[in-house]
């Protein structure tokens, strides 16, 4: 008998898809085309898209909501910034370490997380948010606290360093699709169908031999580590880092990104990120009204589309059936 | 010192209980974390500081000070409670029957709009509230107590007791604990489960208000962060105390208040922060279920 | 169909990169917080940059163009001023009034350096900002390190006293200044009881208050923001406290004192101040416009933000080009200029030579000039 497969998302590396390879080139041949600023500009939504697909390991996959996702970020910057300032560790080896301490942390606040109850995990992972910042601000021996450091040098990869933006456009546009590749074959693997089953029924999940504790944790890990990722790339950019560009506030953005573009939905979030970021520069002059906007996106959402942008069809049928079995009717 | 310390933080883990017992009711009856707890209280805050300003420039009442505040008080409760039920109604009342993330998702989204829609219409600056407490302290045993925050503790007290007898022997209370339990069963009891729902935010959310009012009073100043700084110690009194559990919220909120105070004033100031969320995770980890149990209708 | 709307959302993107700059007016690019906490004060100090435009454009301009103020928004974070940087030099600026935050004007002035466009900001106090060997900062308000020493020069050598308690809001503002008063005090002799912070946004400041008073020192130092020090000058008086209070510029507003009531009185702050030179006939001259203009009275920041302006216009005018290197080297030229709030010399690293501070003391209610030109 085939395995219904229907309600996981589609794979789209099966097929060749024109309007994927249409996008792919674009990005290819996007610095070419515009000036500097929207060089940066896209550098920066690669950064958020990186991140917001990190959180989505967390949340999409492994269903625990992290309102401290901010912190990984953080780690990551900071263990570059710090290993620079007092190593002047290259970017190369310090991109790998930031992945691995961030990870650290990841499983550091996924231990807690295990412990306590389903609902509690929002709170801890705000408190541990929170925590990590003001760590980063008051271990001034270590970070200088919150004057934060600068003047990391650019990356040298092989003796090539990189300096321009599009260079970092590059090398950064490279890892996003790494990442995005590693999602998706993640996805669809045992461990990405575990993952899933956790997310929707955690006790039938359990007693089907899914090894809970040990997933969420590592959802925790992995996601930490590519959000860490991403904070060492952007450290390394803007060569400037403070323990004030890694609170509550950030994490919330990015779980905004994650909502608007459908938890779980990878392509989603790509554009999820993209929207949350341009949008706001674009209208510069109500930035007034940016994070208003926020708060009015999350609850509207939630209430009329919770699949996120791109919608769901799929998701719609798993609601449907179980609503068909409350009712009676036949499984069909 | 230590005894002042103590008083001084009883007077803050009171303010955190009436926070607390709110957030743990609603969090018993709907499952989810009431994220915008916090701004409600502030909205109480600043309802009661245009009242009271308004009140005392125009001498009403006669200057008698009592007075003042117990209208304040009322005005701002019946404010608060307005405002929470509404956010129940836009917020949660629609997705009642989705995954609980969605819900949570939602109470942060109305947290974040509470507070950018204050932001944008009464401004980010510090408004003035007047001092509406006989002015005064009793010195004993080298620390001293006010008569303000004397005051703080009988209201507080006040509110929990007839908080807790409604709940215990009016008919609204019993089905609203009916609710609690099971929401199918008392839906199948003919119980109006939405209606009671938004009773419960009625009845927080008045609380939170009169807490509002009595922190602006206490401080001297209201500005539009005070929600979230007083939702995230709510909600970790609420934990501490065992989610579902009212009296535990009482608890869990004196404990921080009396913990974060202590360790502010012997170990840290700096770090305080980091330590109570230590001590919570601590806590958590031996009793899980929170200092004094939860009570919560397991949803499998 | 999602990719579509994937494909859409990247076609959009790419359209906007198509950009035209034409360049009819002399671009100004203003840097500061619009957003977020401090809107209040970007906004005050844009106005004070968008007067000294309209000013120089009623008398003809320069070089023969009308000048353009562009605001760009850091919302009060080195993110953000990264953007606010890339977006001002994208359009096109010769140079820069901006930044308010240290931590802002840090990534922003390192993005002006690679086109050598001036930034002069009107605030931002971290004396590393002028350390780096970046040509092209300037700065009107000085920096930490000496007000710190001056801080703590006043406590041990004019007040007299030895025994000292420090607080700051953990920010890179209080936290520096607190620091380096801390130092000072230790190197003159004086004794630092307890340093310690707070966090800002909190109400409840009597736990480390107690503490202090069981301590007793003679002078509560804080380092930080009027609305912090409001509450706990408030909340040490009515604990008892009975010690002097000083605290820095970022104290020196009004509204601290309504906020901390009774327990304001006496305290003494160390600002740079418009009531030192409200007797000067330029600022005299710059108040009239403003009231004319806004109807309100300037703050610091607008009148600070407007003589940066001033300076940079005139840059312009001695340079005679809008070639922004050059602008650079005008204003290193200038000596004495003529500023709003007092003559303006630069020093080879961008900072002002003697900045105007004054001590004043709250004094019923009001802030009253205890000592003015210190140095």
């Amino acid at each position: 008998m085939r395995m219904n497969r229907s309600y996981l998302p589609k794979n789209p590396l099966r097929r060749a898809n024109p309007w994927l390879l249409a996008v792919i080139i674009l990005s290819l041949i996007f610095p070419w085309l515009s000036p500097e600023y929207y060089v940066d500009l896209a550098f920066n939504v690669l950064i958020y898209i990186i991140l917001a697909e990190s959180l989505n390991v967390i949340i999409g996959f492994a269903g625990l909501l992290n309102l401290g996702h901010a912190a990984f970020f953080g780690v990551g910057a900071y263990t570059y910034g710090i290993l620079w300032r007092f190593f002047q560790l290259p970017f190369i080896f310090a991109l790998p370490l930031s992945a691995v301490f961030a990870a650290i942390m990841g499983l550091l606040l996924g231990l807690p997380v295990l412990r306590v109850r389903h609902d509690y995990i929002a709170i801890v992972t705000l408190g541990f948010g929170e925590v990590i910042k003001l760590i980063l601000n008051n271990w001034t021996d270590l970070t200088d606290g919150p004057n934060g450091i600068y003047g990391m040098a650019p990356p040298q990869i092989w003796g090539f360093a990189i300096r321009s933006r599009t260079q970092y456009y590059y090398l950064t546009l490279l890892l996003v699709y790494l990442i995005l590749f590693l999602m998706v074959r993640l996805a669809h693997s045992r461990l990405g169908r575990a993952w899933i089953a956790i997310r929707e029924d955690e006790v039938s999940a359990a007693t089907l031999g899914v090894r809970v504790d040990r997933l969420k944790l590592l959802a925790f890990t992995v996601g930490a580590s590519l959000a860490g990722v991403a904070g060492c790339l952007m450290a390394s950019k803007h060569r400037f880092i403070s323990p004030a560009g890694f609170g509550f506030y950030e994490s919330i953005i990015i779980l905004c990104m994650v909502i608007v573009g459908g938890i779980g939905n990878i392509p989603g979030v790509v554009l999820g990120a993209s929207i949350l970021y341009i949008v706001p520069e674009i209208l510069r002059e109500f930035s007034d009204f940016r994070m208003i906007t926020v708060g009015v996106a999350m609850i509207t959402l939630m209430i009329f589309r919770p699949e996120g942008i791109l919608g769901r069809e799929k998701r719609k049928m798993i609601w449907e059936r179980a609503a068909k079995v409350e009712r009676g009717k036949p499984f069909s | 010192m230590l005894l002042q310390q103590v008083i001084n933080g009883i007077i803050l883990g009171f303010i955190y209980s009436l926070l607390a017992m709110g957030m743990t009711m609603v969090f018993g009856i709907t499952q989810v974390i009431h994220f915008s707890h916090g701004e409600v209280f502030m909205i109480g805050s600043f309802i009661g500081v245009g009242v009271a300003v308004l009140l005392t420039e125009t001498g009403h009442f006669g200057g008698n000070i009592l007075w003042v505040l117990v209208a304040t008080v009322a005005l701002a409760m019946a404010g608060a409670a307005l405002l929470g039920i509404l956010v129940d109604r836009t917020c949660y009342r629609p997705i009642r029957r989705s995954p609980r993330i969605n819900s949570l998702v939602s109470a942060i989204g109305s947290s974040i709009f509470i507070q950018q829609a204050v932001i944008l219409t009464l401004g980010s600056k510090f408004r003035i509230f007047p001092f509406l407490f006989p002015k005064g302290e009793i010195h004993f045993l080298g620390s001293m107590v006010s008569y303000a925050q004397i005051w703080i503790v009988i209201i507080s007290l006040f509110l929990m007791v007839v908080f807790s007898i409604f709940l215990k022997n009016s008919r609204m209370g019993k089905a609203l604990q009916t609710v609690a339990e099971n929401q199918k069963v008392a839906g199948l009891l003919g119980i109006n489960v939405n209606k009671f729902i938004a009773l419960t935010f009625l009845i927080v959310s008045a609380i939170a208000g009169a807490a509002g009012v009595l922190t602006g009073s206490y401080y001297g100043s209201v500005d539009f962060f005070v929600g979230f700084m007083a939702g995230l110690k709510a909600f970790t009194s609420m934990i501490l105390g065992g989610v579902g559990n009212v009296t535990g919220a009482v608890l869990g909120g004196l404990v921080i208040g009396v913990a974060e105070t202590l360790i502010g004033g012997y170990i840290s100031n700096d770090n305080k922060d980091i330590l109570v969320f230590l001590l919570l995770i601590i806590i958590l980890v031996f009793r899980p279920s929170g200092l004094l149990g939860e009570r919560v209708a397991e949803r499998l | 169909m999602r990719t579509k709307v994937l494909m859409f959302g990247f076609l959009a993107v790419f359209a906007f990169s198509v950009s035209a700059s034409a360049q009819p007016t002399i671009k100004i690019g203003f840097g500061g917080p619009l957003s977020g906490p401090q809107t209040e004060i970007g906004k005050k100090a844009l106005s004070g940059v968008q007067l000294a435009v309209e000013e120089a454009n009623a008398k003809g301009g320069v070089l023969g163009k009308k000048l353009e103020v562009v605001p760009a928004d850091d919302e009060g974070k080195s993110e953000g001023a990264v953007n606010a940087a890339n977006s001002l030099v994208k359009k096109g600026v010769v140079g820069v009034v901006g930044h308010w935050n240290s931590a802002c004007s840090f990534p922003a002035s390192e993005i002006y350096a690679e086109k050598n466009i001036a930034m002069i900001t009107y605030a931002s106090t971290n004396p590393k900002l002028t350390e780096r060997g970046l040509k092209n900062i300037f700065r009107t308000y000085g920096r930490d390190d000496e007000h710190g020493r001056i801080n703590g020069e006043f406590i041990v050598n004019t007040l007299k006293k030895k025994r000292v308690a420090i607080l700051h809001d953990k920010g890179a503002y209080g936290k520096m200044m607190a620091e380096i008063t801390g130092q000072t005090i230790k190197k003159l002799g004086g004794e630092v009881v307890i340093f310690d912070g707070i966090t800002s946004g909190e109400k409840d400041f009597r736990a480390i208050l107690t503490k202090i008073k069981s301590l007793n020192p003679e002078v509560l130092f804080y380092g930080g923001y009027y609305s912090d020090f409001g509450l706990i000058l408030k909340q040490a008086k009515e604990l008892g406290a009975k010690w002097d209070f000083v605290s820095v510029g970022g104290t020196y507003d009004p509204e601290l004192i309504k906020i901390a009531g009774e327990g304001g009185e006496g305290a003494f702050i160390q600002a740079i101040s418009l009531d030192a030179v409200k007797d000067q006939a330029s600022f005299k001259r710059f108040l009239q416009s403003f009231r004319e203009k806004y109807k309100t009275d300037p703050d610091l920041w607008a009148a600070i933000a407007y003589e940066n302006a001033d300076i940079l216009i005139s840059g312009i005018k001695k340079a005679g080009s809008t070639d922004p290197q050059k602008i650079i080297n005008a204003i290193k030229g200038f000596k004495d200029y003529p500023g709003t709030l007092g003559p303006v010399t630069f020093n080879e690293k961008g900072d002002i030579m003697a900045p105007l501070l004054s001590m004043f003391q709250v004094q019923k209610g009001k802030f009253v000039p205890y000592i003015s030109g210190l140095k």
